[in-house]
């Protein structure tokens, strides 16, 4: 029945086929399309993609959590057809309607054509990118397995069942990719020979060894994005071009500037920031060298983005930049949104995927980057700031950035310490009591998690009673004041604090310690 | 290369958003009443309030990068458009304004509760509002994130815990429900395609057997029975009229569940046993639709998530039965959203008493046999009641009458088999002559009050 509803989409696919060999030549063998019935799990495997890189990489709880909230409150986008650049590529799509109208056939033919174009510069390219990528997505599943059959064995061999056990791997895993690939240097890995003694050391062991692994393999890919989107769009233009001009399809044209009206669902294509910008410099590398075959070999023969942006001048790139921000800022609102819409509210928003263009184009090619560690060290998701010494106790200070761990998941380090390991019996990735730096949305901010004693052995690691205290770092003299005045005799007396061990911290930084040192570690 | 199609079920592509701890959670009809008692209570919970103000921003955070996407990716009508944009602005604004404020407070001891911390925000929202930039409304709205600070610990079946946000309370009581619910019935499948004598010709079926019977490509002719139909699409829109006077306030069940919890529970099951199967089947558009309306002094139709969480949260079994009300109210809301007349309408009224608030003016034609009836038999009815079951009679023939769509009717009486001898039995009965037969459903039984009332007012309807 489903092979008979999709016959329109194969028709669509295969003249797609067709129209991309007359643009280019050749097409594409070696992809893999993937529809979607239900089109929550394309968005969600969009969005898992876009935060993670690959489509099979796990969430920490947080993320998903974040996500599912945003995705009740009807806050991610659809629509666009999802593209994983490795080889062979993936091409996610959610279903179309049964029966295509001619409008809904034209989009997905543009679609298909896309998901072609980058499937065709995987095949070709010298760059690394396509078969790292491949590699992450085999790795990523390897780790999803071992994950899933370690949540398993665990809930069948133990008494009491453990159902904290997925979110917790999910959680560890997602936190020590984040360290292992930021390069965090102390790291407790637990010795070759602790494997024998619990499924869980043996589980945390393996995954620690394919996550490390992971983090190598990440970190060589090369930077490819520029270079893939704008084939792609390239390519894209010309068969719009095709398309209309072969008079198969009409569309409807502005009353008032007699443009094209394209059909809705290309909006994703034909407005972003990312296609305007990749589609100048493809426009003007053509233009370099008038002819597009020896355009389309150069452009196979690019490792990174970096030749590809080397083959101008920094001005020239700037102006490029210049010229098509300006440019977009005059047509995309009229053309893409409302005119109920405000256009400062609209173009704002773009204007933002513009500056994430200009930053990474600068980094690219001041900086001389071509691969993605180059590029993660410039802004780790998370660093190391040294330690406080509380007494004989280590606190340790570390500064995540917006895209680096989520809170929640910090408490799982805890349950690694050495102290309170009677409770708990696991050996990972130890680290005394923690405090966090981190930029949420508008507010930044220092937290500081610490694990009471506990007098009952506790249901989950979600159970520990944890110690968590949040304070904003602020440059105002009178931040960090306040405290509690009836009980300041007993404070001061216990503590004996050594700062010495922490490095590159800014005044207030220091004072969110400080304070967060006095008020939370009190109490233990 | 030669191309193939191959089919991939979620068992091997399993949602990447799926909380899996979700899915082992098993909890009983009776732990589900407990859940939605704790959750009607927000002052139950506990949790850092530190911790509650960072993941709000965290969540925000989220939620504005992915409203950024979604405007530049998305295509979008005006309206989703502005309120996407309104969103983010005031995401942002709370963010970046309000958040910061709000965590200095906190950490100086000055806001201790979740209604302190809710209340300095609104104040800050209001003076925004002094300075004219943003829509008090959508502020007000937007505060309802601040509710989730609050979460609940349950427990199942295997005694196993889990902790939930008040937000997601109602989508996993539902699902939980509306699973349970499915289990022990399906609704037919609409879709096969068959020979019949009504309904849509299928050209390409009705092609295909014609070649096999002619046995030639073109067939040389199409017979009668090669034609090939879709069975008709019946749509339903289901309205459960709920009674929620006094008398539901009684507990019929050890676990001191009320006849409101069961009725309550109920209707989150059927409401997302809907939602669930119309997500299961492709179509054009849902098959079945569930709204529901509450039996109270105003009453109002629950239609979409939001309204059922307010219902949820706030309904309390007090007052009269104003029966009369809610099916008109029912009955002006289908007439007015839902003009297709190839929409079905299905009445199913679950009650424990009989309707004493008559309208007043009434305009449908009332039955004089039934005025006849209830002037010569000796009753303790009051007046009111006798007057309303007429109104009742009357607007209930009149929607039979009805020739331009159809109405369908089913009425549930909660009460014992002993309930049969009784007045309110044979007055209900007497009022539904010709139209319907009151159905007795056993409140203690009320568990399956779910599956009863699907069973008898839509599969068998």
């Amino acid at each position: 029945m489903l092979k008979e509803e999709l016959s329109d989409v194969i028709e669509v696919y295969n003249n797609a086929r067709e129209d991309f060999k007359t643009l280019v030549g050749e097409t594409p063998e070696n992809y893999r399309i993937l529809i979607f019935i239900n089109p929550e799990m394309h968005v969600s495997v969009n969005r898992v993609i876009e935060v993670t890189g690959t489509p099979q990489a796990i969430l920490t709880s947080e993320q998903i959590t974040n996500l599912r909230s945003a995705r009740i409150s009807d806050f991610l986008p659809t629509g666009k057809e999802t593209v994983y650049n490795s080889l062979p590529t993936l091409v996610y799509l959610s279903v179309p309607p049964k029966e295509l109208t001619k409008e809904q056939e034209l989009t997905l033919r543009v679609m298909l054509i896309h998901a072609f174009a980058h499937a065709y510069l995987n095949e070709k390219t010298e760059s690394n990118s396509p078969r790292i990528l491949a590699q992450l997505y085999q790795l990523d599943l390897v780790l999803k397995e071992l994950m899933t059959n370690n949540v398993f064995q665990l809930n069948q061999t133990s008494q009491n069942r453990h159902v904290w056990a997925w979110q917790y791997f999910q959680d560890l895993i997602g936190v020590i990719r984040l360290f292992t690939e930021a390069g965090v240097e102390d790291f407790y890995t637990p010795p070759e020979d602790a494997r024998k003694y619990t499924l869980f050391n043996n589980f945390s062991i393996e995954a620690i060894n394919l996550i490390n692994e992971r983090a190598k393999v990440v970190r060589k890919k090369n930077l490819h994005e520029l270079i893939g989107e704008g084939f792609a769009h390239y390519i894209q233009k010309k068969a719009i071009d095709y398309l209309l001009e072969k008079d198969e399809y009409k569309l409807p044209k502005r009353h008032d500037d007699k443009t094209i009206m394209y059909p809705k669902e290309l909006k994703a294509f034909l407005a972003p920031p990312i296609g305007e910008f990749s589609l100048a410099a493809m426009n003007k590398l053509v233009a370099k060298y008038t002819d597009e075959k020896t355009v389309f070999q150069k452009l196979f023969s690019f490792k990174s983005d970096l030749e590809f942006l080397e083959e101008f001048s920094w001005n020239d790139i700037k102006d490029l930049q210049a010229v098509n921000k300006n440019a977009h800022s005059e047509f995309v609102v009229e053309h893409w949104h409302s005119s109920r819409s405000r256009w400062t509210d609209i173009w704002s928003v773009y204007a933002y995927g513009w500056r994430q263009i200009e930053e990474y184009v600068s980094k690219v090619f001041r900086k001389k980057y071509s691969t993605f560690g180059q590029l993660l060290d410039d802004n780790p998701r998370i660093s190391s700031k040294g330690y406080v010494k509380v007494d004989d106790k280590k606190v340790y200070v570390f500064e995540a950035n917006e895209y680096g761990v989520g809170i929640d998941q910090l408490v799982i380090l805890h349950n690694h310490m050495a102290l309170y390991r009677d409770d708990f019996k696991t050996i990972l990735p130890a680290f005394a009591d923690i405090i966090v730096f981190k930029k949420i949305g508008g507010i930044h901010v220092a937290t500081l998690f610490a694990v009471h004693k506990a007098k009952y052995k506790s249901l989950s690691p979600y159970n520990l009673p944890v110690v968590t205290r949040a304070v904003q770092v602020t440059k105002r003299k009178d931040a960090y004041k306040f405290d509690l005045d009836e009980e300041k005799e007993e404070r001061f007396e216990v503590r004996k604090i050594d700062y010495t061990f922490l490095r590159k911290l800014t005044q207030p930084q220091r004072g969110a310690i400080s304070y967060l040192i006095k008020e939370g570690l009190f109490e233990l | 290369m030669p191309h193939r199609i191959y089919f991939v079920t979620e068992a091997e592509f399993a949602d990447p958003l799926q909380h899996y701890s979700n899915q082992e959670f098993v909890l009983e009809f009776e732990d589900a009443a407990q859940v939605l008692r704790l959750w009607r209570n927000p002052h139950l919970g506990r949790s850092s309030r530190e911790g509650a103000v960072l993941s709000i921003a965290a969540k925000n955070a989220v939620a504005v990068d992915n409203i950024v996407q979604k405007i530049m990716n998305t295509f979008l009508i005006a309206e989703e458009e502005e309120r996407l944009v309104n969103e983010m602005k005031l995401l942002r604004f709370i963010g970046e304004r309000i958040l910061p404020d709000v965590l200095e407070r906190v950490n100086r001891n000055e806001l201790q509760t979740v209604e302190e911390i809710l209340k300095y925000i609104q104040d800050l929202l209001k003076e925004l509002k002094q300075e004219g930039t943003v829509d008090l409304q959508q502020l007000a709205e937007q505060l309802s994130q601040l509710t989730e600070i609050v979460d609940i610990e349950i427990t199942d079946a295997f005694g196993r815990k889990k902790r939930i946000s008040r937000e997601s309370v109602i989508d996993l009581l539902g699902k939980i429900l509306g699973r349970y619910l499915m289990k022990q019935i399906s609704v037919a499948p609409i879709d096969e395609v068959q020979k019949r004598l009504h309904g849509t010709i299928r050209l390409k079926e009705t092609y295909k057997s014609a070649v096999l019977s002619s046995q030639t490509i073109p067939p040389t002719e199409v017979k009668q029975e090669d034609i090939m139909r879709i069975k008709k699409d019946r749509r339903s829109l289901v309205y459960l009229i709920v009674d929620m006077s006094q008398s539901m306030k009684k507990t019929v069940f050890e676990g001191k569940m009320s006849r409101l919890d069961g009725a309550l529970l109920t209707s989150l099951s059927l409401y997302y046993y809907f939602k669930m199967t119309n997500r299961r089947k492709r179509k054009r558009f849902d098959m079945f639709k569930l709204a529901v309306v509450p039996i109270i002094k105003n009453p109002f139709v629950v239609d979409d998530d939001k309204k059922m969480e307010q219902l949820l949260l706030t309904a309390e079994a007090r007052g009269k039965t104003h029966m009369v009300q809610s099916i008109l109210k029912a009955i002006e809301h289908a007439k007015k959203r839902h003009t297709d007349k190839d929409i079905d309408v299905q009445l199913t009224i679950v009650t424990d008493g009989m309707p004493n608030v008559p309208v007043y003016p009434f305009s449908f034609k009332k039955s004089r046999e039934l005025k006849k009836y209830f002037d010569e038999v000796e009753t303790k009815t009051n007046a009111d009641t006798r007057e309303c079951l007429q109104q009742l009679n009357a607007i209930f023939s009149s929607l039979k009458a009805d020739r331009s769509r159809n109405w369908n009717i089913s009425y549930f009486l909660m009460g014992t088999d002993a309930l049969r001898n009784k007045e309110i039995y044979i007055h209900t009965k007497r009022m539904l002559k010709g139209i319907t037969k009151p159905i007795l459903i056993d409140p203690a039984q009320i568990k399956n009050l779910g599956e009863q009332i699907l069973r008898e007012s839509i599969l068998h309807a």
